[in-house]
């Protein structure tokens, strides 16, 4: 919940940066952050334009995927000890640092920077300060490109279980209400016109079998959200030694994306989720009526 | 307006359904001109997710404690049922059953309905003998099928609407839910 108000806060902050921030920024063409902050900055001579560097950021929103991102930091770093490329004293220095950073954020007392971009450059660099180098191994053999997929997937899979469960509790309720009232008589309809009787018990269990398909709908579409990206790194693998099935196992995911390319471009499987949904809406909006 | 109640909730959920369609939409256009493999225009992947969630889980949870508290208005849905000819076709089938051809009993009906327009009365409230004008083969039982206990009762089969199996069909969707 306090994610959600601070994001109210941060768009009604944009709102207003045409006549703040972001004037200032886009006439004198400077940023308010320091080159050095960045940990990507190697390639780049001029510091980032404030504007782009507020326009581009995703913190704002994708901190919502916060422990899910630290979930697969702590497989990632435990793949890599169990692969020999971090020590185990490094392992346990990321492990309790990204345990003390989930505390942070979950206490409210993180601070988020729009200038590292996104939730893994904030959760990275914030380790980093706390632990030293071994939190900057931490990424080795790992791109933001597999590690945001994957981020999305763990997420979804959660949001789905939660969903699953609450139009169960909705069809719980429609079902006990239709063996409540099995033989109250109400008048049946085709063109809005009264057209035979029916038991309201029978029209209360139409909308059930809907609701039963969207709910099919759902975990056939969890099976390939369910699928692990990590691994693909920035597109087309990873020269270190990883051991994929460790950290699939890791992380409770069913399968791996067999394909790197796909694994980190591809977004299907959100699009079959706003499917199932965009049906799941459609037969409330029908239920509304 | 102090004498309405708006079905405030119910409006809500099919007003939010626009937002979720339109998330699918962006979503499927996101993609569409993406080569392979990752560019930047993926970041526009969160937020329609994320609010297709959030819309989604108000939605079902408003629901499911509106479902919980619905309290059935019987005599006045009985009433509606009751005034609207809804027998009409239990009075067609009733008239197959006894030989007319399917054609003539609908005819039949047809004049029954009109008679019971002008009178204002449903076809279970004529005498035998008014409703025996349109046809001699309408015996004493067919009010047993004019009633809307009996036309309901009648649709006893898989599927079908009589309370018995709504019983049925209700305690499998129970069985359903639990796999």
């Amino acid at each position: 919940m306090d994610i959600i108000v601070r994001r109210e806060a941060f768009l009604y902050t944009v709102r207003n940066l045409p006549n703040s921030v972001l004037h200032k920024a886009m006439s004198e063409n400077k940023t308010p952050s320091t080159a050095a902050e960045k940990p990507w900055t190697g390639r780049f001579t001029e510091p980032t334009d404030a504007f782009v560097e507020a326009f581009t950021a995703s913190v704002e929103f994708d901190q919502r995927m916060y422990k899910h991102d630290i979930a697969g930091s702590r497989a990632h770093a435990r793949m890599l000890t169990h692969v020999g490329v971090l020590t185990a004293d490094e392992c346990n220095a990321i492990l309790n640092g990204l345990d003390e950073v989930e505390a942070e954020i979950h206490n409210g007392e993180f601070q988020w920077s729009i200038s590292l971009e996104d939730v893994h450059m904030n959760i990275e660099k914030r380790l980093t300060d706390k632990i030293g180098d071994a939190g900057k191994k931490l990424h080795t053999g790992r791109s933001r490109n597999d590690q945001v997929a994957t981020d999305v997937r763990l997420y979804l899979r959660d949001e789905i279980d939660t969903i699953a469960a609450e139009l169960k509790r909705l069809q719980g309720n429609i079902i006990e209400l239709a063996e409540r009232e099995h033989d109250t008589i109400m008048p049946g309809f085709t063109h809005l016109q009264t057209a035979q009787p029916i038991t309201f018990g029978h029209h209360m269990l139409a909308w059930n079998e809907m609701l039963q398909r969207d709910g099919e709908r759902l975990m056939d579409c969890r099976k390939r959200v369910n699928t692990m990206p990590l691994g693909s790194a920035a597109l087309a693998g990873t020269t270190y030694p990883i051991d994929r099935e460790f950290t699939a196992k890791e992380l409770g995911f069913e399968r791996i994306c067999q394909n790197s390319l796909d694994a980190v471009s591809d977004r299907d499987f959100v699009i079959e989720f706003t499917s199932f949904a965009s049906l799941l809406m459609m037969h409330m909006s029908r239920f509304s009526e | 307006m102090p004498q309405k109640k708006n079905p405030d909730v119910p409006e809500l959920v099919r007003g939010k359904t626009g937002r979720v369609y339109g998330h699918m939409i962006s979503l499927l256009t996101l993609m569409k001109a993406q080569p392979l493999a990752y560019n930047k225009d993926n970041q526009e992947d969160k937020e329609p997710l994320f609010d297709t969630i959030d819309t989604i889980k108000g939605s079902l949870k408003v629901y499911a404690d509106m479902m919980a508290k619905v309290d059935v208005k019987k005599e006045s849905m009985y009433e509606a049922a009751f005034r609207g000819f809804s027998t009409a076709t239990d009075l067609a089938d009733y008239l197959v059953r006894n030989g007319v051809p399917f054609r003539d009993a609908h005819e039949v009906v047809g004049k029954a309905v009109r008679l019971g327009v002008e009178s204002r009365r449903d076809l279970s409230e004529m005498k035998l003998e008014e409703l025996q004008q349109f046809s001699d083969a309408i015996k004493e039982d067919v009010f047993e099928v004019l009633t809307l206990e009996g036309s309901v009762a009648a649709r006893n089969h898989l599927g079908g609407t009589a309370p018995q199996q709504v019983q049925t069909a209700a305690t499998e969707a129970k069985n359903r839910l639990l796999k």
